[in-house]
Parts: C-alpha cells; sequence; structure tokens
C-alpha cells in the first residue's frame, strides 16, 4: 500500500500543477479585464469616460468639432483610444512593409535558389537577430538610427512612427523569415523535382509551384509578424518620439497603445479612470495579438492540411 | 530568372549586412569601456562613472528566481498535457491552442498583470495578513518581478517541452510498461531522459528571454539606483536591460553617460548571445545523436 | 494434463469502439510448451498477447470482459497488481525497441526497476540472460557500448535477453522475426527451443512456416475467432477446420 502512496503522491502533483498553471493562465486575461471593468460599472467613471468616448470623436472644444485626443493628465482628462491605435497602426504599417518583403524573399532565396553553405551561413545571422532583446534594438534606432535618417532625410523629429517602425521591422524579419522557410521547406521535394523535370528553371518552379503550395504558411508568417510588430513595447518607447498626434504624417512622433501603459502606468493611482483605461487598453491589446496568433496558427495548420492530406 | 535571383539574394544580403551593422556597432561603441572594473563595481556620481555590477547582480538574481519558478512547473505541465491528459478530448485541443498563443501576447501585458496582480492584489494581501497593514510586499520587488517573468516565458517553457515529449516514440513507452514500469517510473526514468536536450532549449530560450525583456519588470521590480543590491524577496533590484532603457531616455547629461550606456548594451547583448548559442549547441547536439 | 496448464482463458471477449477484436476465446495454455497462434492480419492475435500481459490497459477505449487465469489467478481482476504480472509475463515486440543507452543498461533497465542495484546480482543475471539467447559470446566485450552498434538481430535477441533478465514465467513473442535475416530467425528460434525448458512460451507469426518448424502446439485464429487449436503437427497434417486448411495451404492471409 505504501507503493500505492507515493505514486499516487506525485500524479497528484502532477495534475495540481497542471491545473494551476492553466488557470493562471486563463487568469491573466479575466483579471486584465477585471480591472478595466469600471468602466462600464462604476457611475463615477462613467463619467469621465465610457465606450464611446474612448472610441469616438468628442468635442472639448466647440471651436475645433469633434476630435480625437490622448491627453490623460490634464484638467479635463481626455481618453480617445482611437489616437493609440493609429498610432500603432503606423508603425506596425512601416515595420512591415519593410520586413516582410524582405524576410520573404530572403526565405526564397535560402530555400530555393542558394546552396547549403549559405544557408548554414544565414541560419545564425537570422538567430542573432532574433535573439537581439527589443531595448537593444530601441537603443540602436534611438541612438544611430534616428540620427541617421535625420541626417539622410531631414526631419524635424528624429524620433517619428518611421524611426521606430524600422526598428520594429528588424524584430520583425527573423519571425517571418523563420516560418516562411519552415512553409517551403515543408513543400515535398517532389513537386519540385516535377516541375524541374518538365523543363522549368528555378524561379519558375519557385513561383508557380512552390510558393503557391506554401502560401497558407507564409500568410501564417506575416500575421505572426504582425502580431509581434502589433505588441513591441520597448522599442517604441525609446524610438517613436511618444507624442499622441492625430496625424497621417508618418515623419511625426507617434504614441502606440503598448508604449502608452508602459510610458504611463508609473503615475497612475490605483483605480482611477486612467488606471482604469490602461487596462482596457490592455485587454484590448491582448485580445487583439490572441487573435492575430491563433489566425496565424490556423494557416499554418491549413498548410500542414494542405500538403499532407491530413483530416 | 536572373533577375529574381539577384532580388532574392539581395534581400538575403541586406539582412546580414544590417545583422553585421548593429552587432558591429554595438560590439564597436561599447567595447571601450568594458574593464573588470566596469563589471565589478557600482556606479558613481549619478551613473557618470563606476560600473554596472548592481544590475548584472540584479539581471541574474532575476533570472536565477524566475528559473526556479517557471521550469519545474512548466515541464510538470507538460508532462501532464502529454502523458495524462486524455488524448482526443476537445477541451485540451483548447487548452493547447490557448497556451500557443499566450506565447505572442505582448510582455507589457504580462508587465499590467504583474502589477494589478501580484503588487496590488497578492503584495496588498500578504501585507495585511501578516504585517498589519504595513507595505512590505506590496510593492514593487524582485519576488514580484520573477514571477511576472515566470509567467511571460511559461507557455514557450511548456510547449517546447511537450514538442519535446511528443518527439518519443510510443514503443519507448510500451517496451517500459512490459518491463513492469509504472507511469511514474516510465516518464521519469524513459521519456524524461530521452527528451531532455528539447526541455533544455526550451529552458534556455526562456531564460534568454528573461535575461532581455524589460517591459514586464518596469512596474513591478526594476530600479534604476539602488545603493544596495538585492538580497530579500521584496528588495528592489537592477537590471541591465531596464538600465539601458532609462539610461537612454532619461539620463540627464547623455554625453557623460553615453560610454557607459554603450557598454552595458555590449554586456546584456553579450549575455542573451552566450544563452541563445547554448541553446543552439544543444539543438545540434540533439540533432546530431538522433541521425542514428 | 491439468495441473500442467499455465494459463487458463475464459469466455475472452475484447472490444474496441464497436468493433470487436477478441469474441469469446476460451483455451488453456501448458507449461514449458512453445504455442504458435497463427492466423491473418487482424484475427486479435496481437491484442490476444496485450491482454496476457495486461498492456491493453494502455489504452482506455478498449473493453475486456472474461477471465485468464494464470497459475490459477484471475489477472483480469481489478485486484491485480499490474507490474508485478508484467514481469512474470514478458514480451519481445516485433520490431527491437532498444532504449537509448548502452548495453548493459538496457538489460539492467527492468530489475533496477524493481529496486535490484547490486551490481554483482545484475551482472549475474545479465551474464545468464545473455547466454540463454545466445548473443553472450557476440556481447560480452562490449557490455558499455551505445546498444545502436548492434545489428537487428543482435538487437532482437538484445530485447529478448532483457525479458529473460527479469525472470519472467512466460515469453510472449508478437512476430519477433519479421524483420530479421534467416541468420538471426534460426539463432532466436534455436535460443526458443531451449527457454521452452524453463519458460512458458507464446510466439505469434505471420510465418506459417516458422510455427511449422519450432512450436508444440498451434492456435489459429480468424477475425476475432479461435477456430483450430491442436498440437502443431496435428494441425499441419489433418487440419479439422476448412479455413484452417486453407489459411495453412497459403490459399489466403
Amino acid at each position: 500500500m505504501k507503493i500505492f502512496n507515493k505514486l499516487n503522491l506525485i500524479e497528484i502533483c502532477i495534475k495540481l500543477t497542471a491545473f494551476i498553471v492553466i488557470s493562471a493562465l486563463i487568469l491573466i486575461f479575466i483579471f486584465i479585464a477585471k480591472e478595466s471593468l469600471p468602466i462600464f460599472t462604476s457611475r463615477e467613471i462613467h463619467n469621465e469616460t465610457n465606450l464611446s468616448k474612448l472610441f469616438l470623436p468628442q468635442e472639448y472644444n466647440p471651436n475645433k468639432g469633434k476630435e480625437f485626443l490622448w491627453q490623460p493628465v490634464s484638467k479635463i482628462p481626455k481618453y480617445s483610444v482611437i489616437v493609440l491605435l493609429l498610432g500603432t497602426l503606423k508603425v506596425t504599417f512601416v515595420a512591415l512593409i519593410f520586413a516582410v518583403p524582405i524576410a520573404i524573399m530572403a526565405a526564397i532565396f535560402t530555400s530555393e535558389f542558394s546552396s547549403n553553405f549559405i544557408k548554414e551561413f544565414i541560419k545564425p545571422i537570422i538567430e542573432i537577430l532574433a535573439g537581439l532583446p527589443s531595448v537593444v534594438l530601441g537603443f540602436f534606432a534611438l541612438m544611430i538610427l534616428a540620427t541617421w535618417f535625420q541626417n539622410a532625410f531631414g526631419w524635424t523629429f528624429r524620433l517619428n512612427a518611421i524611426t521606430a517602425g524600422i526598428a520594429i521591422g528588424l524584430a520583425v524579419i527573423p519571425i517571418v523569415y523563420t516560418i516562411t522557410e519552415d512553409a517551403l521547406n515543408a513543400v515535398p521535394k517532389t513537386y519540385r523535382d516535377g516541375a524541374l523535370a518538365l523543363g522549368a528553371n528555378k524561379w519558375q518552379t519557385a513561383y508557380r509551384i512552390v510558393l503557391p503550395a506554401a502560401s497558407p504558411g507564409i500568410f501564417a508568417a506575416c500575421i505572426l509578424g504582425l502580431g509581434r510588430a502589433i505588441g513591441e513595447t520597448m522599442i517604441v518607447l525609446m524610438a517613436s518620439g511618444n507624442a499622441a498626434i492625430m496625424t497621417l504624417d508618418f515623419t511625426q512622433s507617434v504614441r502606440t497603445l503598448s508604449a502608452t501603459i508602459a510610458a504611463e502606468l508609473a503615475e497612475v493611482v490605483v483605480g482611477s479612470t486612467h488606471y482604469c483605461v490602461l487596462f482596457f487598453i490592455g485587454a484590448f491589446l491582448f485580445i487583439i495579438t490572441f487573435f492575430i496568433n491563433l489566425l496565424g496558427y490556423w494557416f499554418v495548420n491549413r498548410l500542414r492540411i494542405k500538403l499532407e492530406g491530413k483530416a | 530568372m536572373k533577375f529574381f535571383y539577384f532580388l532574392t539574394g539581395l534581400a538575403c544580403f541586406i539582412i546580414v549586412a544590417i545583422v553585421f551593422i548593429v552587432v558591429g556597432n554595438i560590439i564597436y561603441l561599447g567595447s571601450g569601456n568594458i574593464t573588470m572594473e566596469f563589471l565589478t563595481k557600482a556606479p558613481e556620481l549619478g551613473m557618470t562613472k563606476g560600473g554596472i555590477f548592481p544590475a548584472i547582480f540584479g539581471t541574474v538574481a532575476l533570472v536565477v528566481l524566475m528559473t526556479i519558478a517557471v521550469i519545474p512547473v512548466g515541464v510538470l505541465t507538460a508532462i501532464y498535457l502529454n502523458e495524462y491528459a486524455p488524448k482526443k478530448s476537445k477541451l485540451l485541443k483548447l487548452l493547447r491552442i490557448a497556451l500557443h498563443n499566450l506565447a505572442g501576447v505582448p510582455s507589457i501585458v504580462y508587465g499590467l498583470f504583474g502589477l494589478g496582480f501580484f503588487v496590488h492584489f497578492i503584495g496588498t494581501g500578504i501585507d495585511k495578513i501578516f504585517y498589519g497593514g504595513n507595505i512590505i510586499f506590496g510593492q514593487p520587488a524582485i519576488i514580484w518581478a520573477s514571477l511576472t517573468m515566470a509567467m511571460l516565458t511559461l507557455p514557450t517553457v511548456v510547449v517546447t517541452t511537450e514538442e519535446a515529449l511528443q518527439s518519443i516514440p510510443d514503443s519507448y513507452r510500451e517496451v517500459a510498461y512490459s518491463l513492469g514500469a509504472t507511469k511514474i517510473q516510465m516518464i521519469f526514468k524513459v521519456v524524461i531522459p530521452n527528451s531532455i536536450s528539447g526541455i533544455l532549449t526550451g529552458g534556455i530560450l526562456a531564460i534568454s528571454r528573461g535575461a532581455g525583456e524589460v517591459a514586464p519588470i518596469m512596474f513591478t521590480g526594476a530600479a534604476y539606483y539602488l545603493p544596495y543590491l538585492p538580497t530579500r524577496l521584496n528588495d528592489q533590484f537592477m537590471e541591465l536591460g531596464y538600465h539601458i532603457y532609462v539610461m537612454a531616455t532619461q539620463s540627464p547629461d547623455v554625453e557623460i553617460t553615453k560610454p557607459i550606456l554603450y557598454s552595458t548594451v555590449l554586456v546584456l547583448f553579450v549575455l542573451t548571445l552566450s544563452l541563445n548559442f547554448i541553446a543552439i549547441l544543444i539543438r545540434a547536439n540533439m540533432r546530431a545523436s538522433m541521425r542514428r | 494434463m491439468e495441473n500442467n496448464i499455465k494459463i487458463k482463458v475464459k469466455n475472452l471477449t475484447v472490444k474496441y469502439n464497436s468493433i470487436i477484436a477478441l469474441d469469446n476465446i476460451n483455451f488453456n495454455i501448458y507449461k514449458n510448451k512453445i504455442l504458435a497462434i497463427i492466423g491473418p492480419a487482424k484475427s486479435g492475435k496481437t491484442t490476444f498477447l496485450r491482454c496476457l500481459n495486461l498492456l491493453y490497459k494502455l489504452n482506455p477505449e478498449i473493453k475486456v470482459s472474461g477471465e485468464i487465469l494464470f497459475n490459477n489467478v484471475n489477472i483480469l481482476s481489478d485486484n491485480t497488481e499490474v507490474y508485478e504480472i508484467r514481469r512474470k509475463i514478458g514480451m519481445v515486440f516485433a520490431l527491437p525497441v532498444p532504449l537509448p543507452g548502452t548495453i548493459y543498461n538496457n538489460l539492467a533497465f527492468g530489475p533496477r526497476l524493481k529496486g535490484i542495484k547490486n551490481k554483482k546480482e545484475l551482472d549475474k543475471i545479465i551474464q545468464q540472460s545473455l547466454k540463454a539467447s545466445f548473443l553472450w559470446d557476440e556481447v560480452k566485450d562490449r557490455l558499455n557500448e551505445p546498444i545502436f552498434n548492434l545489428s537487428g538481430g543482435q538487437q532482437q535477441r538484445l530485447c529478448l535477453a532483457r525479458v529473460l533478465v527479469l525472470q519472467s514465467e512466460v515469453l510472449l513473442l508478437d512476430e519477433p522475426c519479421s524483420g530479421l535475416d534467416p541468420v538471426s530467425t534460426a539463432k532466436i528460434e534455436e535460443a526458443l527451443q531451449e527457454l521452452k525448458k524453463e519458460h512458458t512460451i507464446i510466439l505469434v507469426t505471420n510465418n506459417v512456416k516458422q510455427a511449422a518448424r519450432v512450436s508444440d502446439l498451434s492456435a489459429f485464429f480468424y477475425l476475432g475467432k479461435l477456430i483450430e487449436y491442436d498440437k502443431t503437427s496435428e494441425i499441419f497434417a489433418n487440419p479439422k477446420n476448412k479455413q484452417t486448411e486453407n489459411y495453412i495451404m497459403g490459399k489466403f492471409g
């Protein structure tokens, strides 16, 4: 009987641990959402801000008409999430425009054209890039990139959407590259052999056969890169200028959703409207990135099904 | 076709060039200041002189605490998911998906959770129950920062460990059973020893992330200048990444602190690079032994 | 012959989802004899073996009813010490499954699970088992080498030795020679002839000729039912059932 007790104890430990872990991870979202709940439930907070105030343009100054403003620390606090969302989108846009074509083309090169030697050389390079902490990339953008760009293009603000966007792009490149390369590698050799045997050259094979076959995976790579870009915090904090301005000019400073939380959480009073709004933004980010990743993995699965014919 | 060959090759070249430029700058700018003194002394004169030892110490302490929290818990959870949970369960499929996606949630969200849950909720709770309302744990502390980091890296550890366990063929398990092994013996004497490389890889990647991420610790325990080293669980701590962030964005005299900033970046870079390199070595070793 | 019965199978029925894998099997397995179980694929032969060493329990969807009396105790009851039974009724699988590690560690794995740590004792039983599976001469100087250095035939004999180290009373072999060359096959068959003096052996085989060479008794399974069971010499000379005859003659399977 002694043996049975010992066995069961270990097994109970294992099951208990798993249960706690899984609950804890679910807890994250619930807790964050809970802290933002007063926006909907508390009368006094509701006066300062509510769902419509967060998302729709408000009229603060009768002369200026309706506008989107994020100024939580002012006599009349203004909480338009749209300003921050625009900031996030601008920065993400730059990052993806920069990173996605380069990463995908590089992956095509290493997977379809290059020799093994080059492949083995590129892999560690990508791993080094992937291993750079975002604070280091932010540092690079702030200290070095911003100065280059300003010298080259003569912008008024050295810290703006483009500087931050390019730096985020550096973080996105390894993700898109790796997943694209996996997708291309997953295409069976027989597909390529068949095309080559019919007289196609390497590019035609890649373009007409391999790329279409791997397309769900490539799409997934872009989506996962998008998820990373949206959530990036440190780079933006250091290199974007942190000004919540509503403009389509990319050479102006921006403020993103994630950076806002990081920048403002330190001075906020627990339980205040500002506090709740920051948690609201956190929940918002959580949901967006969670579903973007979900979409990405769904496409990876589709790729697997397509190439392996699994049910 | 030559055109596309050239174009895609150019893309590759650009990436390589970028990496060389970034890494080159880091090394070039930072190496001037790296002396034994720099690494072992504390900062002086408002960060304008001295070393960054406390930041190195704090980073190591953070990572050690995080690892103690995350590795056993993550591995046990993966064991449960792969060896005990019913295979066809829809619930389990959902859980796995949730776990995979939690790895992609921004680190600032974990920081938010860490502040709201660990510091304010658990921390003040502990204060109320054990310390009669005094603020002992209800404030940023290294214990909360480590736990927040642990939550951040937990999904990664669980997913990589689970993959490592899955790669062990069922025939090994059957053989173990047929020789009279109990389930626990089978897991700990056959499955784990044979998947240890995969488990270690996941662990080291988690550690590397723990050393490099800043957002989760900004509000849960990291501080810019402390006259002491963290020796108790409720102490705050200095940390390399956080130090870089504050020095780069809020330093009153940028020119003087620049050398220290550059060197700190180099130290952090070398640290994370070494950890990733170790993980790569383990993975390569694993592949070599699989090729039999 | 009653006290020569090692295992008595009573009304054994195995259901898997809605498929009946074994349908009301009844027969006796005798001590110190080699029983060959023959039949085409999907006849329930492997399922039957996995009932004997309780390996079916790994699959929660499998439902088993009936009794299997081993040394007069029903091992299908809930009170059974599953791990003890698996040591007493050992199994060799179709493909050799070497556990990564040295030859010595593979062989010591079973006894170590039981708690036997004394090196002298381990050395002794390992040597005995290797001799009994006709592998001792080939590996006696290589015990600390990785098991992957051995050939397929050697690995399979090692799997046999691994079971023998447990000093099992019954040996279950599931198509043990299916991937092996004739020389290795012959060595294993030779080993079995020696081993039956101390053990009871049940051999599932797809190779009818092997059954004829090696076994004392044969049982013909077809689609989950036990069609015919008799001395090997009888079954092959005078099969009483038409299906048995057709299978033995190679007309199907």
